[in-house]
């Protein structure tokens, strides 16, 4: 057969048996995958809600809230997912506020592709070896209205304010800025619940 | 997650795939080169080493000046006769059989025999040392020992002795002559491999000198010149030579009296 | 096709060693240099190419006569890509905690030049049995040289090697070495006592 149908033929059938051997193994690996972003999740529900020993999935249109209690029952806090743009992808956070979405308790950065080194300190700074995670730490009891700002090279002097990494200012600066979309976002709908 | 994804998939790559593979069909066509398919034939043919010994710059670069014209089948050492037979055939030649060449390292001088005259400290090559005082041993015509040209062969065909001389493998040896070419002082010369009988020296000082440095040198004492009555054996400037086209007594040694043992018979006769 | 064939075990262990991807061709620096923070992670990473370029180099040995050469790169570029897309679900799958530690870099393995390498030079224009040792050849040797690599890192920037302490308690760790300019100044280090016992070898670099 001439040497362009060979081409054309090859070429074509290499494709399409990648394509169906790639969608077939990713069907059966997807289920895997998605168990495991599940377990992730409930773990960080656990940690952004200090004390919880429970919680309740509230769907509200399309958002989905985490609402952590103890065995009592007692409501302790709301978990919900931050997602924005960070330097070199998608940043994904999981919150936890209190029940009346005014101050964060923690949070967790579930997935980041930042650069390694200078934007992942984000989640694990080596250069502290003290406190590795100085940078989430500073969230925890943070006052969340009327807005999160950031400071560089100093500390932190008024409520709201975190310090931003020398180095990742960029990377530091998204987190600020998705968590405070996500936050006023997400109180309206929450709190008219 | 369903079955309807997999169908997608399928398409998606399909309709890429073809949609590549027919730009790269026409762009073939639109930007193709003439090339003499001789060429690759002939390419595949020649054995690969991109030794240089034909002169060109590769197999590849041999394989065009071959289907131009510019060199011959034999000028390619390392073939094996049936791929140069099969060369000629594509490009209408005939086949002229050359005899073999392999090398021959005329010198005996390893640490056993030739003097240590200091403790040499450079760049362990044989280039650096004859460059700069002539390294560790005492002949300033004879082997240095520190392999340029075991580190020069694409064969694997040449190896340090023991005590430090490389020793040819006349299997293994193409000709490709990268030996040397390495060898800062001429040791190596390439030889048919019917010729059996050398004189493994290169030093051309005086007889007192030769000797003072090396137990093998040639002293170039005549006795091998007169044995041959002058044919096939002479000494000139001081070293015996062997004139191939006169002595045809191979692979018999001329005599067995030369002082400093330094003519050998090399290889075996029936070699081919 | 070259006349002199050099042997089987040779084409193995020339992996190993004297054409040992990272030391001596210094191919798959990027990889290299990024996942050896830890002796895991460059082992794994290690593995996945072993995976990797052993399928491939089989796969593409076995088509090599089908295909036509106008459109060998972008079928070789396939086939790797199908491979590397398998590894990385599996690892996704299976392993999420490695998955999580190699990253991105794990995809990036389509654009190993070790991988794509060995198809054009070797697996393309060799028999499938030569192919795979080839290939196991090489990606073992990636193998070793990334966990070597990854314990010396793993050792001086935390003191342990698998995770398992290894240096006292009083030992103030080099934190630079699990960080970018340390995976340099490490590779280097190594390249530079591969080319010192390869001169004592007489070996040429």
């Amino acid at each position: 057969m001439s040497n362009t149908a060979r081409m054309i033929i090859v070429l074509t059938i290499a494709a399409i048996l990648s394509g169906a051997i790639l969608s077939v193994y990713n069907f059966y690996t997807y289920p895997k995958i998605q168990a495991h972003r599940q377990t992730e999740l409930e773990k960080a529900i656990f940690e952004v809600i200090p004390d919880a020993e429970e919680y309740k999935k509230l769907e509200l249109g399309e958002k989905v809230y985490y609402v952590g209690c103890t065995k009592k029952e007692k409501e302790l806090g709301v978990a919900f997912l931050a997602e924005g743009n960070g330097f070199q992808g998608k940043i994904s956070i999981l919150v936890g506020m209190n029940m009346d979405m005014d101050t964060i308790l923690a949070i967790k950065i579930l997935e980041q592709v930042e650069t390694p080194g200078l934007g992942t300190k984000i989640v694990d700074d080596p250069s502290n070896p003290e406190d590795r995670k100085w940078f989430t730490n500073q969230f925890k009891g943070l006052r969340a209205l009327p807005e999160i700002t950031y400071v560089k090279n100093e500390k932190p002097s008024k409520p709201g304010q975190i310090q931003a990494i020398t180095g990742a200012t960029i990377s530091s600066r998204s987190v600020v800025e998705i968590l405070n979309n996500a936050i006023k976002e997400n109180r309206e709908i929450f709190l008219k619940r | 997650m369903d079955i309807s994804s997999i169908f997608y998939a399928i398409i998606t790559m399909g309709v890429l795939g073809f949609v590549f593979s027919a730009g790269l069909s026409i762009a073939s066509k639109k930007l193709s080169v003439k090339e003499d398919p001789r060429i690759t034939k002939i390419i595949d043919l020649l054995p690969g080493a991109n030794c240089g010994a034909c002169g060109y710059a590769g197999c590849a670069a041999m394989a065009e000046a071959l289907v131009s014209g510019k060199a011959e089948p034999a000028n390619c050492p390392v073939a094996n006769s049936e791929n140069l037979s099969k060369i000629a055939e594509i490009l209408g030649l005939e086949v002229t059989e050359k005899e073999r060449k392999v090398a021959v390292v005329l010198c005996q001088g390893d640490t056993n025999n030739q003097k240590k005259k200091a403790e040499y400290l450079g760049v362990q090559t044989c280039l650096a040392a004859h460059l700069v005082g002539g390294g560790p041993r005492a002949c300033n015509w004879g082997c240095i020992g520190y392999g340029d040209c075991i580190r020069a062969c694409p064969f694997d065909a040449i190896h340090m002795s023991e005590n430090g001389l490389p020793v040819v493998d006349r299997e293994k040896c193409t000709g490709c002559g990268k030996c040397v070419e390495a060898c800062p002082r001429n040791i190596i010369e390439l030889h048919p491999i019917s010729r059996h009988v050398f004189v493994l020296c290169k030093n051309r000082d005086n007889p007192k000198l030769a000797r003072s440095v090396c137990k093998t040198a040639c002293i170039s004492c005549g006795i091998c010149e007169r044995a041959t009555g002058g044919k096939g054996f002479k000494v000139i400037n001081n070293l015996a030579e062997v004139d191939y086209d006169l002595y045809t007594k191979e692979p018999v040694l001329p005599t067995d009296k030369c002082p400093t043992k330094c003519i050998v018979i090399v290889g075996n006769p029936g070699e081919t | 096709m070259s006349s002199f064939k050099t042997s089987l075990a040779h084409e193995f262990t020339k992996g190993l060693w004297k054409e040992n991807p990272v030391l001596r061709m210094l191919l798959g620096l990027c990889p290299t240099l990024a996942v050896t923070n830890s002796a895991v992670n460059g082992l794994s990473m290690g593995l996945a190419v072993i995976f990797t370029l052993t399928c491939s180099s089989t796969l593409i040995s076995l088509i090599r006569n089908i295909v036509p050469k106008q459109v060998r790169i972008p079928t070789f570029i396939i086939v790797i890509a199908t491979f590397v897309t398998v590894a990385d679900r599996t690892l996704a799958a299976f392993f999420p905690t490695i998955s999580k530690a190699l990253g991105p870099y794990v995809p990036l393995i389509v654009v190993n030049c070790i991988i794509l390498g060995r198809q054009e030079a070797f697996a393309s224009k060799n028999p499938v049995h030569r192919a795979i040792i080839d290939a196991l050849g090489m990606s073992i040797g990636f193998t070793l040289t990334l966990t070597i690599l990854g314990m010396f890192r793993e050792l001086l920037g935390a003191g342990s090697i698998f995770n398992l302490p290894i240096m006292p308690e009083s030992f103030d760790t080099w934190l630079v070495m699990i960080l970018p300019p340390g995976a340099f100044l490490a590779l280097g280090l190594m390249i530079g006592i591969a080319n010192w016992i390869n001169s004592k070898l007489g070996i040429k670099s």
